[in-house]
């Protein structure tokens, strides 16, 4: 394999990329820690809602993640990790399924377990049947999880029926129809080694890394991306009830998913950070008049085929901030070149410690690889960001019409 | 010496913890809690939080969190400033910079602003009423104060929602003095300056934790309680109870219990459970070494409990009954063996690792080298000795319907 390699000196970091004979792309940082961290993704989601036209079930891509650990001897992936002291997890997000684990020891064979284990699928009407009572837990569990419910009931209202608001482990009704024919079908459709991204951060080699990729059938998939419309009306609020002590909200502006993801997500960022920063008046003013707390944070999402950005937390009266939120909109936003260095120091600041732990690192990796971005690009296009684009970002995305308000509040 | 400096500078930030330590006490918790939530809003030098804000942002976004945290029957009150280290800051003397800070928030405050303190308060309320929100968490809450009634481990660390509004500015002021001469415990770690660290002007009289370690009482309560909630998934929570103390040479041997029994994907509860039954999707332990106690939570449906309870009971017992192989203990130790190689990559982890060592009495000279040496050397028959000292106490049950 070939390894190009790029060396940041202000980070004093560097990473080697290469694409393996199968198309998959390995991506390493070497990093002296203790521990070493190894994660694949492939891009396929909860979004993926189908496969050349057909229609497959809510939360399959979870269902698969999870069904993936199981080997043909019977054995889980989990048992042959717990043989090297390896801690061994993966996730589903909206874009893509990571399957990961970190140790402090025996790199190489742990890194051959996952290889083995995630381009080997065995899925049996068995352990399909077994997994609908874990997963139905895993679903009623997020039920009663308000920071969860928020969330999707925002995605909701911002992008209805589409399948950014599908909660990614389907309903239990929806997992019910799940059967291993259709789970070999998204197998051999998404996990395509081109589809597919490597990433290791730890002490290692690149010889050892390649040593340890098994033979891959190079399928060369075409996966049709997925359009979500970011045009359709918005809905403009939605409340339910949990048994929460007291009101938590998330206030949501959609954005258009295109132009360049990276600039796009760091203006974003530094607009939050001026307008609703712990150091702004309107963040001090808020908190002193108790319409928000320490629990409040600010989140941006920008993605191929998504964007947006929230603010939220709990607050008394949700209602009464958005009100605030929408006269503070309204008004003359400007910025002095002061505030704008402020933030900016704020934001490498936040950046830099994702390299203090490996796993950050992994993560990172692997989403701006999914996304064509690159890691290390972020500080440089941070600070080629002007006033303008800020001002001009906030007057189209962050804008009193264009917001949509999640409740969750007491019983 | 109670000012403890790690060095690494694989790490791209500093950070600076410190900790002053008390005894959990129901007429002390609340106005503790309160303490550090009014501290962090304001200083001699930045009157304003607006203006504390601005500094820190300056600072490339340095961060200053203050809190409590609970370990064993202690009540610590905590300072946090994380930064990035000097190399990366341009043209700022940053540890320096923090370190003034640091003097003026935390050892210099002369009065507290009323307005500051009013709202902390509504603040501090809002925030006892929010720990039962996550019902997973609270369902370990409830049942460590059922299992330990009436001991301080019981009172919640954040104090109690009625005791706020009487607590006046003078009280606080007193709390703040009582603060300021108790053991601190400070953890410099990162890529740090030797000389800059020891240079934090700390108060003249400040001095370490040097208690000596009471021993586990053994005491414990045997109640089950249900409670119900408006949830669609059940929480259960079990309490046991061992008489093995945290310096005991059988401690390496209660971990590994631990472990085996549902430490991991690798454990009988997880393999149980959750795998064999499809009961839970979450289904663990943990142990508390101060206490001597080990927690079990899963989530499962209503209609699931008592099996559950069985199948969590049959795990228990059969590790007593010697039911485990080689290889269980083999990957309890080896999970173990991570964990502890995997503290020295995180500042948080090291801080925490050596605070618990210091508040067990056994400061920071037994290392983490030791902590693997002593688990590797643990056998079956020491496990199997650790789980005969263990007793099933208390179960907590959430669930819905009435």
């Amino acid at each position: 394999m070939q390894f190009t390699t790029t060396h940041n000196s202000d980070l004093n970091e560097t990473i080697f990329e290469g694409t393996h004979e199968s198309g998959l792309k390995v991506i390493v940082m070497p990093k002296e820690f203790h521990k070493s961290y190894a994660i694949i993704g492939t891009k396929y989601g909860s979004i993926n809602d189908n496969i050349n036209d057909k229609k497959l079930p809510d939360g399959i891509a979870h269902f698969l993640e999870h069904k993936l650990f199981e080997q043909p001897d019977g054995t889980n992936a989990f048992d042959s990790f717990s043989k090297t002291g390896a801690n061994s997890n993966a996730f589903t997000s909206f874009t893509n399924t990571c399957y990961l684990f970190s140790s402090t020891s025996d790199f190489d064979e742990n890194l051959k377990i996952l290889l083995e284990f995630v381009f080997h699928p065995h899925f049996t009407n068995e352990n399909v049947a077994k997994e609908q009572g874990i997963i139905g837990q895993e679903i009623k569990m997020y039920e009663d999880d308000p920071n969860w419910q928020v969330f999707f009931n925002m995605l909701g209202l911002m992008y209805q029926n589409q399948p950014l608001s599908t909660d990614i482990a389907g309903t239990i009704e929806s997992i019910s129809h799940i059967t291993p024919e259709v789970l070999n079908e998204c197998y051999s459709h998404f996990y395509s080694p081109n589809n597919m991204v490597l990433a290791i951060v730890g002490n290692v080699t690149l010889d050892e890394i390649e040593n340890c990729i098994p033979k891959l059938e190079n399928k060369n998939t075409k996966i049709s991306n997925i359009f979500l419309d970011s045009t359709i009306d918005l809905i403009k609020e939605k409340s339910v009830k949990l048994p929460v002590s007291s009101p938590l909200f998330l206030l949501g502006f959609r954005d258009k998913p295109e132009g360049d993801t990276q600039k796009k997500e760091a203006i974003s960022e530094l607009a939050l950070e001026l307008l609703f920063g712990q150091s702004t008046e309107f963040y001090q003013k808020a908190y002193e008049q108790g319409l928000i707390n320490d629990s409040f944070s600010t989140e941006s999402a920008i993605e191929n085929n998504f964007a947006y950005v929230a603010i939220g937390g709990e607050s008394p009266n949700p209602k009464k901030f958005k009100e605030e939120v929408s006269k503070f909109l309204s008004s003359k936003i400007d910025f002095n070149d002061a505030d704008i260095k402020s933030a900016k120091n704020y934001l490498v600041g936040n950046h830099l410690k994702q390299f203090n732990s490996v796993e950050r690192i992994g993560h990172a990796l692997v989403n701006n690889a999914m996304r064509n971005t690159i890691l290390f690009d972020y500080f440089a296009t941070c600070e080629k960001i002007t006033k303008n684009d800020v001002i001009s970002y906030i007057n189209s995305v962050i804008t009193p019409d264009n917001m949509v308000l999640s409740i969750v509040e007491p019983i | 010496m109670s000012l403890h400096i790690f060095y690494d500078n694989k790490f791209k930030t500093s950070a600076i913890s410190l900790n002053f330590i008390q005894k959990l006490d129901k007429s002390s918790a609340t106005v503790n809690a309160l303490l550090p939530l009014v501290i962090k809003r304001a200083s001699s030098h930045y009157p304003t939080t607006i203006s504390l804000q601005k500094k820190l942002k300056e600072l490339y976004g340095a961060e200053l969190n203050a809190g409590i945290i609970k370990r064993g029957d202690y009540q610590i009150i905590n300072f946090r400033f994380d930064f990035i280290s000097e190399s990366y800051a341009k043209n700022i003397d940053i540890f320096k910079e923090i370190s003034k800070i640091l003097e003026d928030v935390v050892f210099n405050q002369s009065s507290f602003n009323n307005e500051y303190f009013n709202q902390e308060k509504e603040n501090l309320k809002l925030y006892i009423a929010s720990l039962k929100n996550d019902k997973r968490s609270y369902a370990i809450r409830r049942l460590q104060e059922i299992m330990f009634a009436e001991q301080p481990y019981a009172i919640c660390e954040e104090g109690f929602e009625d005791d706020v509004d009487k607590i006046t500015i003078r009280d606080l002021t007193a709390s703040y003095k009582k603060m300021l001469s108790s053991p601190l415990e400070i953890f410099v770690t990162g890529n740090v300056d030797q000389s800059d660290a020891e240079g934090i002007l700390l108060p003249e009289n400040y001095f370490g934790f040097s208690e000596s370690f009471e021993s586990i009482n053994n005491k414990a309560e045997s109640a089950e309680v249900t409670e119900y909630e408006q949830i669609s998934q059940s929480k259960l929570s079990m309490g046991f109870l061992t008489s093995i103390e945290s310096t005991s040479p059988k401690s390496s041997a209660l971990s590994l219990y631990n472990g085996i029994f549902g430490g991991g994907a690798y454990s009988k509860l997880f393999n149980n459970v959750r795998e064999k039954l499809s009961l839970a999707y979450y289904a663990g332990s943990r142990v508390d070494r101060f206490k001597g106690a080990i927690f079990v939570n899963a989530g499962i449906d209503k209609a699931n409990k008592d099996l559950a309870v069985r199948e969590i009971l049959n795990q228990h017992q059969d590790i007593i009954d010697g039911k485990f192989s080689e290889s269980d203990v083999e990957a309890a130790k080896l999970s173990r063996i991570m964990m502890l190689n995997s503290i020295q990559d995180s500042q948080i982890a090291i801080e925490d690792y050596y605070l618990k060592q210091i508040l067990s009495g056994r400061g920071t000279s037994e290392n983490i080298a030791t902590a693997i040496e002593l688990t590797n050397k643990v056998q079956s028959s020491d496990i199997i000795d650790a789980a005969k000292t263990i007793e099933y106490k208390s179960q907590y049950f959430l669930t819905n319907g009435e």
